[in-house]
């Protein structure tokens, strides 16, 4: 049976795909993949609980701003808006 | 007309560097075409180069021969440095910008396709990525292939330096592909096995390299790498990496005799402000584009160099010394010194294939003008280098010399003289001046006030 265009196209990517893991001009060593996707697993459960806790502290500390200087969002023209979270953030980095 | 690869310049397929007319170009191969076009396309080049992370270069129009699709030509850097002539901090600086490079192209859909230690050059005072074809598109799933480049190439040197002892760097004259993980591993202490990061990216990578060394490599392809884990991996060395340290103190190993050395130096601070002044004067009028600082210290006569528009390469053998250069340059913005760890009684030597992949110190040379100030008495009684050799060795570093000469009654010389036996009957004022007038021609004699020290203005005789 004739493979159907799709199948064609998903023949020549999956070529493609073991190409270029043959491509890698530097060895980058089996045991070394091993590992890396062992240590990569943990890490990035690691990286996703920081990046979550980031955002968790990040909405407080924004929560905070909003009350300090509350804004009437609606009568703000865009201009306006990002000079003031240009502030905003130029002033956290000198918290 | 073609023109041949640089002799370095062999191992990557997607192009190589290669010199015409003085310029140095780098061919872009068919091959690796859309790679490179990704790069300049999506936003990756601008942002790196603006961050001065990457080399910036030109497309030129240079005619094109064999697999060529496309030949650029790379801001040249002044002087190329190897990784085993780096102070711990130069080591570390150049780790944390790989990755940071890494996540900047992960971020726009590409990776780092090596992660080699030679790819980074000291440029206006910063680390440097100088390949512009290290980029490849990122594709899904697939775990990044310089992991173990990076380990051996920035990882288990930092981790050596950083927890047993500073003069580990050295390993990398003899390991040009990196420290191998297996001996990494056997030479950190113990109580490393203790830290998750170390554990994992040396112990036990040591060991699955190992495990795996007779294993089929279709046991690999299998691997899959989702894309929170690759950035969690990136992440987790950057932490890792973030957290070394290594402090030059008199009592640290390896951080020895010279770092204070200013601070404890024999001469009256007015002989000390009469030297810089003298230097100064000659810099001023020398104008030189290069100066090689031999025996530099701390570098405060680099920056002198340096502050007179001259790129300095600021050579001295102590780690702890290069170190507070390094630290100095950074915290000052000097861009124009390179900090080096170089024993100028074993320069380093030409290695890698054919002896040609990494230069010795005299094949990048010569500089326009060489300083070697307080420094003869230690090449002439600490390492018993004849005079007329050290006038020779001068002449191959340089155009010009401004050199120091230190008498026997100078307390410096009386030091290095208390531990051993006087057998330097000729070193004395007349003898050094008619070994360095062989191959020099005398310009300029001055007298350092308030010392028995006098300076010299040489110049190459044609």
């Amino acid at each position: 049976m004739k493979p159907s265009f799709l199948g064609k196209i998903g023949i020549v990517f999956l070529m493609l795909a073991a190409l270029s893991v043959e491509c890698a001009y530097i060895d980058p060593g089996t045991g070394s993949f091993f590992i890396q996707v062992m240590i990569a697993f943990l890490a990035g459960a690691a990286f996703a609980v920081k990046m979550f806790w980031k955002k968790i502290v990040a909405f407080f500390k924004g929560e905070k701003r909003k009350k300090a200087t509350p804004v009437a969002t609606r009568s703000v023209s865009r201009g306006e808006r990002e000079a003031r979270s240009f502030e905003r953030a130029s002033s956290a980095k000198h918290d | 007309m073609t023109n041949p690869p640089l002799a370095s310049s062999f191992r990557d397929p997607s192009g190589f560097l290669f010199v015409s007319d003085n310029v140095l170009y780098r061919q872009v191969n068919r091959v690796y075409r859309p790679h490179y076009d990704r790069l300049m396309q999506s936003g990756l080049y601008e942002e790196l180069t603006a961050a001065g992370r990457l080399i910036p270069h030109e497309e030129t129009d240079l005619k094109l021969s064999g697999d060529a699709s496309l030949t650029i030509k790379p801001e040249p850097v002044p002087f190329v440095s190897y990784p085993y002539e780096w102070c711990f901090s130069q080591l570390k600086d150049a780790a944390l910008s790989t990755l940071a490079i890494q996540q900047a192209a992960f971020r726009r859909g590409l990776v780092l396709k090596d992660a080699s230690v030679y790819n980074i050059q000291f440029h206006r005072g910063a680390p440097v990525l100088i390949d512009t074809l290290s980029f490849e598109t990122y594709e899904e799933g697939r775990p990044w292939v310089a992991y173990r480049q990076f380990c051996q190439h920035f990882l288990a040197p930092l981790l050596l330096m950083s927890r047993r002892d500073v003069r580990l760097s050295q390993l990398l004259r003899v390991h040009l592909d990196g420290i191998p993980l297996d001996l990494a591993s056997a030479l950190l202490p113990r109580s490393t096995w203790w830290s998750p990061g170390v554990l994992s990216h040396i112990h036990l990578h040591a060991k699955s390299q190992r495990y795996f060394a007779d294993k089929p490599r279709a046991a690999a392809r299998r691997l899959r790498l989702g894309r929170l884990a690759f950035e969690g991996l990136i992440d987790g060395l950057l932490s890792l990496v973030k957290k070394l340290r290594w402090e030059p103190s008199t009592r640290t190993v390896g951080g020895t005799a010279w770092a204070d050395y200013y601070d404890n130096t024999s001469y009256r601070p007015s002989a000390f402000a009469h030297k810089k002044e003298i230097v100064d004067r000659l810099l001023a009028s020398l104008r030189p584009a290069t100066v090689w600082d031999l025996g530099a210290n701390t570098g405060v006569f680099s920056r002198i160099a340096a502050a007179r528009g001259a790129h300095v390469v600021s050579m001295d053998l102590d780690p702890a010394a290069v170190e507070l250069n390094y630290a100095a340059c950074r915290k000052e913005g000097e861009k124009g010194v390179l900090p080096l760890l170089l024993d100028l009684a074993n320069p380093s030597a030409a290695s890698g294939w054919e002896n040609r992949e990494r230069l010795s110190l005299l094949e990048r040379g010569p500089a326009d003008t060489v300083l070697a100030l307080a420094l003869v008495h230690h090449l002439a009684i600490g390492n018993n280098v004849p005079l007329a050799r050290l006038a020779g060795f001068f002449a191959r570093a340089g155009r010009r010399l401004i050199v120091e000469f230190v008498p026997k009654e100078d307390s410096q010389v009386k030091r290095l003289l208390a531990t051993r036996e006087d057998v330097f009957p000729g070193y004395a004022e007349a003898e050094f001046e008619k070994a360095m007038t062989g191959p020099f021609v005398l310009r300029e004699k001055i007298p350092v006030r308030d010392s028995l020290r006098t300076i010299y203005l040489l110049e190459k005789a044609t």
